[in-house]
């Protein structure tokens, strides 16, 4: 081998352990950042939700009636509640407190409200169909993998209504999925992308009274 | 024989009775609930705010009296912001319509006013507005259930009610009311053209404007004076519509709604809560995907073993190789 040779095999191992090292950096650098937006929103989050539920208990209502009965339960059909944050609608947080984890929950799913806050996929809590994606970053699902049966997720929505949950199972899908995602009999779904990122792992939870 | 006729006789009479109690009216029930109105604000005390009680709803929650005309969508009576806008949408009628209340009670020094004597029921109670200094304190309409309950469950039977208001700094200068119109009916195609609404200066019929495409649904009153209380009403509420008035500052909204349902189309409807927008896989194509939840981790082990593989060869392992050693010699030269 050449010297030439051996400087160019050097200096590629150079370059690459600098583009893992690099990509290892740009990952913690995001992560941060999302954990730094996360934090931000659900601070102003709660603000604006503990100032909705105090302006809307009303002591009339005390008199009224012996136990006023939650919209949704009148109507579960009804668009989830939502506050608006930077621009982007909430509608409300999941909390999993084996992971320590609580974040906010977009009313909508994209790649932008992703790189902020977990996302809705699809349904609604009042109907007990609802699924939540989040991206692996260590700050939102990276450790869902690790929950266990019968652990406790809590989601709150926009006017401080309280919904627990179970797990139930520990699943892994396929990303084509879809309908299996979406259709489920479980009360609540939440997935993020494996290691890799060819699966989704899958939480299902069943809800508690 | 005659005492089977009397019997027969009997029976009817006694059938008649029952079904005349059936038709008294709830006013005519027993009458041994109180409520009590507060008015209180950061002033203190507001005195000679005249409140006005009317039995607007029978404890079912159905309009009666003169407001069973009205066409007001009553609701499940449970949202406290419901509540709010049938109060604001029923005085505005029992003013502009000139209502008959049941009781009419002045605040007195105390900022109380005081109703005895009340069947059960859900009532209105309306007042008017009362100016401290430069500063008008407006109660806002509100509905009661009489009697009511405890947060324990037990039957209120004197009840007491803190009514909320607006406040507004007079200005020196005259003010304007807006409204506006807003139809919740699916663009029914036999929508009205225009409607009518009714201006009320102090609960008295002062001017009538017609609302249409022409003026955009909204029209606004100018050089109104500052010290009276302004309300609308919808004069001959289109048939099918139910009417919804609310205020917000000085713009008043007249809602209409109705149930037509348009023609479906082939809309993609989500099914569960509406649209949720949804980013589809990385990998594009027809065929849907779950978004892409992951941080790209995959290439970092291996950019490292590669790299570090490679630096290792390069360092300490080609020396040793024949073809290697050869070469170096040929440098070496």
């Amino acid at each position: 081998m050449t010297r030439i040779k051996r400087r160019i095999i050097i200096i590629s191992g150079i370059l690459l352990i600098s583009a893992g090292a690099a990509l290892t950096a740009y990952n913690v650098w995001d992560d941060y950042r999302a954990s730094r937006s996360s934090a931000a929103v659900l601070k102003e989050f709660n603000k604006q939700r503990e100032q909705l539920v105090e302006n809307t208990s009303d002591k009339n209502l005390e008199v009224w009636q012996e136990e006023p009965l939650p919209d949704y339960l009148l109507d579960p059909d009804m668009p989830m509640p939502t506050i608006t944050v930077d621009g982007y609608r909430y509608v409300g947080t999941v909390a999993i407190p084996p992971l320590e984890l609580e974040l906010p929950v977009t009313e909508e799913c994209d790649y932008d409200r992703m790189k902020i806050a977990v996302c809705r996929y699809s349904g609604s809590v009042y109907k007990d169909n609802m699924v939540i994606c989040g991206h692996n970053y260590k700050s939102q699902f990276r450790d869902l993998k690790d929950l266990q049966i019968n652990d406790e997720v809590i989601f709150v929505d926009a006017v401080g209504n309280e919904f627990r949950y179970l797990v139930d199972e520990i699943d892994t899908l396929s990303p084509t999925a879809v309908e299996d995602m979406i259709s489920s009999d479980w009360d609540l779904t939440l997935f993020t992308c494996n290691y890799i990122g060819n699966a989704r792992v899958t939480i299902r939870c069943n809800r508690v009274e | 024989m005659l005492d089977r006729s009397r019997s027969k006789i009997l029976a009817v009479l006694l059938m008649a009775v029952f079904c005349l109690c059936g038709m008294i009216p709830a006013s005519a029930e027993s009458a041994n609930y109180s409520l009590t109105v507060k008015f209180n604000t950061e002033s203190g005390a507001v005195s000679g705010s005249e409140f006005k009680l009317y039995y607007a709803l029978t404890p079912a929650g159905e309009l009666t009296g003169e407001f069973a005309d009205l066409k007001v969508e009553v609701g499940d009576l449970y949202s406290s912001e419901e509540l709010n806008e049938l109060a604001y949408t029923l005085a505005s009628y029992a003013a502009g319509e000139e209502f008959k209340a049941e009781k009419t009670v002045t605040s007195d020094s105390a900022g109380k006013a005081e109703f005895q004597g009340l069947p059960a029921g859900i009532y209105l109670v309306s007042g008017t507005s009362a100016q401290i200094g430069k500063i008008m304190y407006t109660p806002k309409p509100v509905l009661v259930r009489i009697p009511g309950n405890s947060p324990e469950g037990e039957t209120v039977c004197d009840v007491e009610l803190e009514v909320k208001y607006d406040r507004m700094d007079i200005p020196d200068e005259p003010v304007s009311r807006t409204v506006k119109k807003v139809w919740e009916d699916n663009n029914d195609p036999n929508r009205p053209k225009s409607i009518k609404v009714e201006l009320l200066e102090n609960g008295k019929s002062c001017d009538q404007v017609e609302l249409s495409e022409k003026n955009n649904w909204t029209y606004t009153w100018e050089e109104l004076s500052p010290e009276s209380d302004w309300q609308v009403t919808e004069k001959d509420v289109p048939d099918s519509y139910t009417v919804k008035i609310t205020l917000d500052g000085s713009e008043f909204t007249i809602t209409n709604k109705n149930d037509y349902t348009p023609p479906k189309d082939n809309s993609d409807v989500d099914g569960n809560n509406g649209n949720i927008g949804r980013p589809n896989g990385p990998t594009g194509g027809d065929e849907p995907k779950l978004p892409q939840t992951g941080q790209l981790w995959w290439p970092v082990p291996l950019l490292m073993l590669t790299g570090l593989t490679l630096l290792l060869v390069g360092m300490f392992v080609s020396p040793s190789l024949p073809s290697s050693a050869s070469g170096d010699k040929n440098d070496q030269d």
